[in-house]
């Protein structure tokens, strides 16, 4: 679904680290990731903004890795913070999402 | 003394030097890319960040990131719009407010500064 960039802004924080939690990744893996999710507007850019500010909270460890094109890789995993940010996003996310529900059925 | 002086008459040769390297990264873009460089840039310089933090220009660190985004996005010959979208000023900003440092912004001052006062006088 288009246009859903107002809408996402909160919650995109809380999908990129979800991603680095499953394995560790690298900016435009993360993309194609939301954009197979059926997020098409999520560019690459937008990520790696992310990126940049979850790496200045300390949420993420990074390694460098050559690439087959280009320079360096940076590579992403979650550290100990990153992981209870994590925790905390999807406890927020419940909560959200249950009384926007109740909100929407309670007619 | 004589170092303090000439850093006042001509500048940091240090910043200079550091900041003429990053802009021949800048040049050896491709072309649509240094383009896109060049009016982020540009946009950056007269807007500047939301938390009014200017030494994120002095530092450099927020152009070479987006340099390093640039270079490897141009490897893997993506089209630029993929990389920055379609609200370019949209991602300067963003882009510049990921990159101001923890220090304390006008937007965390102002509301320090008006909620110490009512909490002092009471609501």
């Amino acid at each position: 679904m288009e246009n859903l960039t107002e809408m996402l802004k909160g919650v995109l924080e809380g999908c990129v680290l979800e991603i680095i939690s499953r394995k560790e990744t690298y900016g435009y893996e993360i993309t194609r990731r939301l954009n197979a999710l059926g997020f098409p507007d999520v560019v690459e850019g937008t990520v790696y903004t992310i990126l940049i500010r979850l790496e200045k909270s300390k949420l993420v460890e990074i390694t460098k890795k050559p690439s087959d094109m280009g320079p360096p890789r940076k590579f992403f995993a979650l550290n100990d913070a990153g992981r209870e940010e994590l925790r905390r996003f999807w406890e927020k996310w419940e909560f959200v999402a249950s009384k926007i529900n109740q909100l929407k059925e309670e007619q | 003394m004589l170092d303090s002086f000439k850093k006042l008459i001509i500048g940091d040769m240090e910043e200079k030097r550091a900041y003429k390297q990053m802009m021949k990264r800048v040049d050896a873009l491709p072309k649509d890319y240094r383009f896109a460089f060049r009016k982020i840039q540009h946009y950056m310089y007269s807007v500047g960040p939301s938390g009014g933090d200017m030494t994120i220009f002095t530092d450099l660190t927020m152009f070479t990131d987006l340099v390093d985004l640039f270079e490897a996005s141009a490897a893997e010959s993506r089209h630029i719009l993929d990389v920055i979208g379609n609200d370019v000023g949209k991602f300067c900003d963003e882009f510049m407010r990921a990159s101001v440092a923890n220090t304390e912004t006008l937007r965390e001052r102002i509301n320090k500064e008006v909620m110490e006062k009512f909490n002092k006088e009471g609501r």
